[in-house]
């Protein structure tokens, strides 16, 4: 039976339609004039190899097999590989949880300041990668109070202190 | 002769060596740091030199950087969270081999090697600055261009999903570089109308989103637990066995580090790419690279410092940096009255003597300090992955936070992490994306330039001698990797 590469196809289907994206609007950039280069220049360049090396790799990805069966499966005991190419997995609760509670301390670090925020989201990201309650109390407020000496005292990183202060 | 027992003077005194001591420790401390960079570290440590004498001064802001770069390659192995785009190019062999229970050997390899290659730079940097600093002065921007290119292509045509994946990698990011200003008009481009992209994407946030964390989202909780560690007692058992079996590419990587670190504007980071392809593709085993395989981190490590110190050269003699950590010296050279250029060495010798010295006492502090940093960061090994996970992204966030006291660039460092995350679970690679970033902005200032002087006329690339032979063969590398790839493909078909 004829296999195929679907995703390095879709990627590389991604990647060459990025490209053309680039392509279009640097070709747009206006160029100084009298000169026979302008800032659109370079980027008309990377746009048109990203487009034309999508386009290679979605027809590599057509024409042969997958590479899964070498690559996803990892070998007698070499768990790293196993780890490192690994097929993501969005819609794990670990994931999103770790991407949710970054979204929020962007959103929320200006608001509840760094001390408050980080000592959430380190109580959260802990019980996330499967810690227990007790290790989480406990660690959250050592980690974010040694984490803000270092950056605020030390480095004079002014971190967001927030509306409360 | 006078002016060395005078440099012998100024450096073998009390303050000098203490502030040295102390800086060593610092960049000890802050290179070690997750997502800190030794750029930061020298940055922080310049109003402390305010108060200091000449000498101390720059002895300070060689030795913190020096040992910056070389504890850059803690939180690469222990943690896949290159401290310098450098160490990016080795970071998968020596994270790997910690993952193995070898941590102690990678970091004794590049502490040692670090050390070596760094003193091969300062024998180069004394016999050869004047020579040397003259004939890369005679470079334009053409011969900048081709071995930026030639460096790229190294690092995209090396990596391990192929020649289309590895292209691609580095096409984004030299896209990501893009974004901001443009540095021929200044116009805006790709900035969405969005004020914090003005001014481009920084690649410290890039590094930390792409490395940190999405290697936190892909090993997760049930990630490598706890590995034994087999040298444990004595972090660097074994290194000088490894140093010595591959000592051939430790001398190349010494030898080619020094060149290319003389380079103004090249450095360290693309000499460590261009050393690690090439052991690669002189090796016996070039299919054990990036499995923890301990040829090219010797080779590129070595390259590494021995650039570090190659890069003084033009800072030294002609006072022109070579990055940005040579920019910040240079500044403080200026600061204390030590104009750097070619009075230096002809009107006050002693102070080059001096600043040659507290090179080599840097380079050798490196190894009790590195040896005491190898023992304590394997208990990072020991820590549970909980707590480890939620430490590391605090600090990726604080990392990202410092470099513009923003949050934006806390979202830079979200979305290229989910980027990266995608990718390279369809075997991308990771590096050329951040060094596309890196060298973008040279890349594209030698091209423009250069098409300004050639008047659009691409031939013209190839009218200098050295420009032609670097353009030969960056074409020539291309050629071969696409005639494999066809080949590859060909003979792969017939199979089926």
């Amino acid at each position: 039976m004829k296999t195929r590469n679907y995703q390095d196809v879709a990627l590389g289907g991604i990647f060459a339609a990025g490209g053309l994206l680039i392509l279009s609007q640097a070709l747009t950039i206006h160029s100084m004039p009298g000169l026979p280069v302008g800032p659109g220049l370079f980027p008309t360049l990377t746009g048109a190899a990203m487009a034309f090396f999508g386009a290679v790799l979605a027809v590599q990805g057509w024409l042969t097999a997958p590479d899964e069966d070498i690559a996803l499966l990892p070998e007698e005991g070499s768990r790293e590989t196993a780890i490192l190419y690994a097929p993501p997995k969005f819609f794990s609760p670990f994931v999103l949880g770790i991407l949710g509670s970054t979204l929020a301390s962007i959103v929320l670090m200006p608001v509840l300041g760094f001390l408050v925020t980080g000592l959430l989201f380190t109580f959260a990201v802990v019980l996330l990668s499967g810690g227990k309650l007790l290790p989480a109390l406990i660690f959250s407020p050592i980690a974010t109070g040694v984490i803000y000496a270092v950056f605020a005292y030390g480095f004079r990183v002014p971190l967001p202190r927030g509306l409360v202060g | 002769m006078d002016a060395f027992l005078l440099a012998l003077g100024l450096v073998f005194n009390v303050e000098t060596l203490l502030v040295i001591t102390a800086s060593a420790i610092f960049g000890l401390f802050v290179g070690a740091l997750p997502g800190l960079t030794a750029t930061m570290a020298t940055a922080l440590l310049v109003p402390v030199t305010f108060y200091m004498a000449p000498i101390p001064a720059i002895a300070a802001i060689i030795s913190c950087t020096a040992m910056a770069i070389t504890a850059g390659d803690l939180p690469g192995t222990l943690l896949r969270i290159p401290g310098t785009p450098a160490s990016a190019a080795y970071v998968e062999d020596s994270y790997r081999m910690a993952q193995k229970g070898q941590a102690g050997l990678a970091i004794g390899i590049g502490v040692i090697g670090s050390v070596l290659g760094g003193l091969f730079g300062f024998v180069f940097l004394m016999l050869t600055a004047p020579a040397l600093a003259k004939f890369a002065l005679g470079f334009s921007s053409f011969e900048y261009f081709w071995l930026a290119v030639l460096g790229l292509s190294c690092a995209a045509l090396i990596s391990s999903g192929g020649m289309a994946k590895g292209a691609l990698s580095l096409l984004l990011g030299l896209f990501i570089a893009q974004v901001g200003l443009d540095p021929l008009m200044g116009s805006q481009r790709f900035t969405l109308g969005l004020t914090e992209l003005s001014g481009g994407i920084s690649f410290i946030p890039a590094m930390i989103g792409m490395f940190a964390l999405a290697e936190i989202m892909r090993a997760g909780r049930s990630g490598a637990p706890a590995v034994v560690q087999d040298n444990g007692r004595n972090p660097f058992k074994g290194t000088l066995k490894v140093l010595w079996q591959y000592r051939k590419n430790q001398v190349r990587g010494s030898v080619i580090g020094s060149l290319l670190g003389a380079l103004p504007g090249v450095g360290g980071d693309l000499a460590a790419w261009i050393t690690y392809s090439l052991a690669k593709r002189t090796s016996k085993t070039p299919e054990l690279f990036g499995k923890g395989h301990p040829e090219g981190l010797v080779e590129a490590g070595a390259t590494n410092n021995a650039a570090l110190s190659a890069s003084w050269i033009p800072a030294m003699v002609f006072g022109i940096p070579g990055d940005a950590v040579t920019a910040i010296a240079v500044g403080v050279l200026v600061m204390k009255g030590l104009d750097p250029g070619p009075q230096l060495l002809t009107v006050h010798p002693e102070n080059f003597y001096a600043v040659m010295l507290v090179f080599v006492i840097a380079n050798i502090l490196m190894l009790p300090l590195g040896y005491v940093a190898a023992r304590t960061a394997r208990w990072i090994f020991e820590v549970p992955r909980a707590l480890l996970n939620a430490a590391i992204l605090l600090f990726c966030i604080v990392g990202s936070f410092s470099i513009n006291n923003t949050m934006f660039g806390v979202g830079i460092m979200l979305v290229l992490g989910i980027v990266a995350y995608v990718l390279e679970s369809r075997r991308f690679a990771i590096a050329p994306i951040i060094l596309g970033i890196v060298l973008g902005p040279l890349v594209e200032t030698n091209f423009t330039t250069s098409m300004i002087i050639t008047s659009g006329n691409f031939a013209g690339f190839f009218g200098r001698p050295i420009a032609a032979v670097l353009g030969a063969a960056t074409l020539i590398i291309w050629g071969l990797a696409i005639f494999g790839t066809v080949r590859r493909m060909m003979s792969e078909r017939a199979e089926r």
